[in-house]
């Protein structure tokens, strides 16, 4: 059974496997002003991995370009960016994995999910693209929220 | 006119002109309910059958492997070649104006891809004078092993007169594979995506299905989907996530179908709204 036939038959967004709490959707609380700084700490070089980030109300403001949801792929993207919170009712944002593989942009299906740990205010995100076995090192990001006030 | 008529016997007679062409518009719109919602076809372009003609050198037009979706592309009409020379005497047989051969039935115009050894033959203008075979005497075609006789006016262009003709051999490519998918009565995964089965042509849902299919068993060892999307694509239906951020669950979109003859003219696409703040474009 694959992780995405696990988050199907529970809530969606957790499962166990191995032992460990599988996210397929990590949710954190944000208010305006907030800054979210994710920091790449490891990245396949079989495929172009994603984290994949977006507010529930309002909008992410990064590179000058102000999106709901924004890609931070690891070919494109620095090894450190910043997002920052934009939109007074924007209460969370929801954080995933995503990869590309034969040119298709992928999140949610097969092997793919993420382990996250916290370490201090940061938490590490580890993350496993949909194909083949779970590897959680697909993509390894550490995430931090820089509150405004 | 001005002569033979005043302005009044003028407006009169345009007043009458006007009368008239109202008069009709009334009856065309009350009698000619039918005729609503019914497109003007062209005459030429009426019958699916028809096949490209072909230009002086016998050679069917230029091809185009972007070109608009069949569906869209008008089909092309097949006709005797522009300059027939009928031999002197013999009046033209009727199986020139007999409906074309089963192997002309439409064709795909990305398949067809004349041969080199064709086109070499072909590129030589035919000769416009009487010693030149006469395009649709049934006595110029000698029958071959391979095709069939025919008095056809197309398939008399095919090679010279005197020569037995091998149709595998000078035939292009692409209308033998053609007319093997043209004859099929079910699509089978190794067929293009817009084949036509049982004459007609598949519909986008078709296509859709056809491209699952075919995606699911020409997949290889490291693949997209799981054991459950597989199944599903084996069935024609396209693979689903759970989108857990909504709840909802989603299907993979196909882009480019509509124009797309082979899996690879097909882009998978989940839905996706999300913008990379860092890519160039």
């Amino acid at each position: 059974m694959s992780l995405a036939q696990a988050f199907a038959k529970g809530n969606g967004r957790r499962a166990k496997w191995q032992g460990s709490t599988i996210n397929s959707l990590v949710r954190i609380d944000v208010s305006t002003g907030d800054r979210i700084a994710v920091t790449r700490v490891r990245s396949s070089r079989l495929r172009a991995q994603a984290l994949k980030v977006g507010v529930d109300r309002g909008d992410l403001r990064a590179n000058g370009v102000a999106v709901p949801v924004v890609s931070i792929w690891s070919h494109t993207a620095p090894e450190r960016v910043e997002l920052e919170v934009v939109g007074r009712r924007a209460k969370s944002i929801d954080v995933w994995n995503a990869w590309s593989f034969e040119g298709v942009d992928s999140a949610w299906i097969g092997n793919a999910g993420m382990i996250a740990e916290q370490e201090g205010a940061a938490r590490i995100l580890r993350c496993s693209d949909g194909l083949g076995e779970p590897t959680f090192d697909d993509l390894v990001v550490r995430l931090e929220v820089l509150r405004s006030d | 006119m001005r002569l033979l008529m005043g302005t009044f016997e003028l407006l009169i007679v345009f007043a009458a002109l006007m009368a008239v062409i109202a008069l009709v518009a009334i009856a065309i719109d009350w009698v000619g309910r039918p005729l609503k919602n019914r497109r003007f076809i062209p005459r030429i372009y009426r019958y699916e059958d028809e096949v490209s003609p072909e230009d002086d050198y016998g050679l069917q037009p230029p091809l185009v492997s972007a070109g608009p979706p069949l569906s869209a592309a008008p089909p092309v009409v097949m006709t005797p070649p522009p300059h027939p020379v009928a031999p002197p005497v013999t009046p033209p047989p009727p199986a020139v104006a007999a409906p074309p051969p089963a192997s002309m039935a439409p064709v795909r115009p990305e398949i067809i891809k004349p041969s080199t050894t064709t086109i070499a033959a072909e590129l030589a203008p035919r000769p416009p004078t009487a010693d030149a075979a006469p395009v649709a005497h049934p006595d110029s075609i000698a029958p071959s092993a391979t095709g069939p006789a025919s008095t056809s006016a197309f398939q008399d262009t095919i090679g010279p007169a005197d020569e037995p003709v091998d149709f595998a051999q000078t035939k292009p490519r692409g209308i033998a594979e053609t007319v093997s998918e043209q004859s099929a009565s079910a699509w089978t995964p190794g067929m293009p995506l817009d084949a036509r089965v049982n004459d007609a042509n598949p519909t986008p849902d078709e296509k859709a299905a056809r491209y699952w299919i075919a995606t699911a068993d020409g997949v290889g060892s490291t693949t997209h989907f799981d054991a459950v999307n597989l199944a599903r694509m084996a069935q024609g239906k396209a693979p689903t996530r759970r989108n857990p951020r909504s709840g909802d669950v989603e299907a993979m979109d196909l882009v480019g179908l509509r124009a797309a003859s082979h899996r690879s003219d097909v882009r998978m696409k989940w839905p996706d709204e999300t913008v990379d703040p860092w890519s160039a474009s």
